[in-house]
């Protein structure tokens, strides 16, 4: 994934949110888009330019 | 419910518990639980759950094997199972999740890993580790080298797979049953259900003259609802400062190992408790080398001897597959050491204490979880042993 660009993630842990959260706060990168539709939750991650 | 009553329940089953909180509750519950009788461990009790169908293979004649629904060990994990089962309903953050095939072939190998770690090291990484940590045996020490580097080989393995053999973990993934996004759900109501049965259990066992054995099973009940609310999790907590950086649970396994060793020396030290209980002949080989493997394995499954129970109680298919496989392991691995008469030459059983004196073993082991805090922080900004950027 280019610096700015983004990825969509597709989990069924409960603790992803937690997870992704803490990876993303550590480096820098931002989810900008959470949602969960029959025990899937998708985020959409932006890496760090 | 009213917006007080409501604004109660969010908070307990709404939002994720802290986990620096999670983690004084559980050291604060195993030292309950070793003034009780015995401190935690998960080995034992799949161990006793993998013997059973070693027996019922015909593999092994052990006439004096407990019943599980008896056993300590075994109803400490039933706790942890039904008690995660239960605060997930609670959350509404049960589902049966199938995972694809690849990695419900690293769920059961990472158990086997598991439980053949476990039996080397006397212990999982609760027993073998944090119990005996806290005991003051030397093995605890031991098995923590081992974790740290079976952690970074685990994870090593994981990117080389994910960048070379892409195709072998992926697939869809199936869940089934979990609660609608919107409007109301019956999970609540069902894990409602299962607390009552499980605040009956302790009242029958009792009536039938089996007072301790519901206590236990009360105990692994508490220890299932604090992981599933916080997701404390002893992998996390090696795993995550080689693989992104974070050391939130390192510092909550750090303060946890802090309370426990505090806890578990106040009952030796006065005689409440002898002073070699859970130290374990394993310093040398047997925690080094058990650790690694252990290390490994939990790194593959995604779950530790405590992660992998309360998780398979969500739902979690993956975990169901790395308890099968723990039990299978534990359970061949130990007879491989009886057999071949390895267990007695797996280390030595050393007492802190007994070497050092009080003071300096006490403060030597609460040196070592501070020192693992602090360079896990520091790992935070260096990233002098992360991989993931």
């Amino acid at each position: 994934v280019p610096p700015g660009g983004r990825l969509d993630v597709l989990a069924t842990d409960p603790g992803a949110h937690a997870d992704l959260d803490a990876f993303t706060r550590r480096n820098g990168h931002t989810i900008v888009e959470r949602s969960e539709s029959e025990g899937v939750q998708r985020f959409v991650v932006q890496r760090a330019r | 419910m009213g917006p007080a009553l409501s604004a109660q329940y969010a908070a307990v089953f709404g939002r994720p518990w802290p986990v620096w909180g999670a983690a004084i509750l559980v050291a604060t519950v195993n030292v309950f639980l070793f003034a009780f009788d015995r401190p935690w461990t998960a080995s034992d009790g799949l161990r006793n759950w993998g013997d059973w169908v070693l027996r019922g293979l015909g593999l092994v004649h052990r006439p004096d094997l407990i019943a599980p629904w008896l056993y300590s060990g075994s109803l400490l994990n039933l706790g942890v199972l039904f008690g995660g089962l239960a605060a997930a309903l609670l959350s509404r953050e049960f589902a049966i999740r199938v995972p694809p095939r690849g990695e419900l072939a690293k769920g059961t190998g990472g158990g086997l890993l598991m439980g053949v770690g476990a039996m080397l090291a006397f212990g999982c990484n609760v027993g073998g580790f944090f119990s005996a940590m806290s005991a003051l045996s030397l093995s605890g020490f031991g098995m923590m080298l081992g974790l740290g580097l079976g952690a970074f080989l685990g994870l090593r393995y994981l990117l080389w797979e994910l960048e070379h053999r892409p195709g072998w973990s992926t697939g869809a993934a199936r869940v089934y049953g979990a609660p609608s996004t919107t409007g109301l759900s019956r999970q609540p109501l069902a894990g409602l259900v299962v607390v009552l049965a499980l605040l009956v259990l302790p009242f029958f066992y009792a009536r039938q003259g089996f007072h301790t054995q519901g206590v236990f099973l009360l105990f692994g009940v508490v220890f299932g609802v604090i992981f599933q609310r916080s997701r404390f999790c002893l992998v996390r907590a090696f795993r995550e400062p080689f693989m992104t950086g974070d050391a939130e649970h390192t510092r909550a396994a750090a303060l946890a190992l802090a309370v426990s060793t505090l806890g578990f020396a106040i009952l030796k030290f006065v005689d409440l408790k002898d002073k070699g209980d859970w130290v374990f002949p394993g310093a040398g080989i047997g925690a080094l080398a058990g650790g690694t493997i252990f290390g490994v394995g939990m790194t593959l499954a995604g779950g530790c001897g405590a992660g992998s129970i309360w998780r398979a109680g969500e739902g979690q298919v993956k975990l169901w597959a790395a308890l099968v496989g723990f039990a299978l392991g534990a359970s061949l691995m130990r007879l491989a050491l009886v057999q071949t008469g390895a267990l007695t030459k797996l280390g030595w059983a050393v007492f802190l204490p007994s070497v050092l004196g009080w003071g300096a073993a006490v403060v030597l082991t609460l040196l070592v979880v501070v020192a693992w805090a602090v360079a896990a922080t520091w790992n935070e900004d260096s990233r002098a042993v992360t991989v993931l950027d």
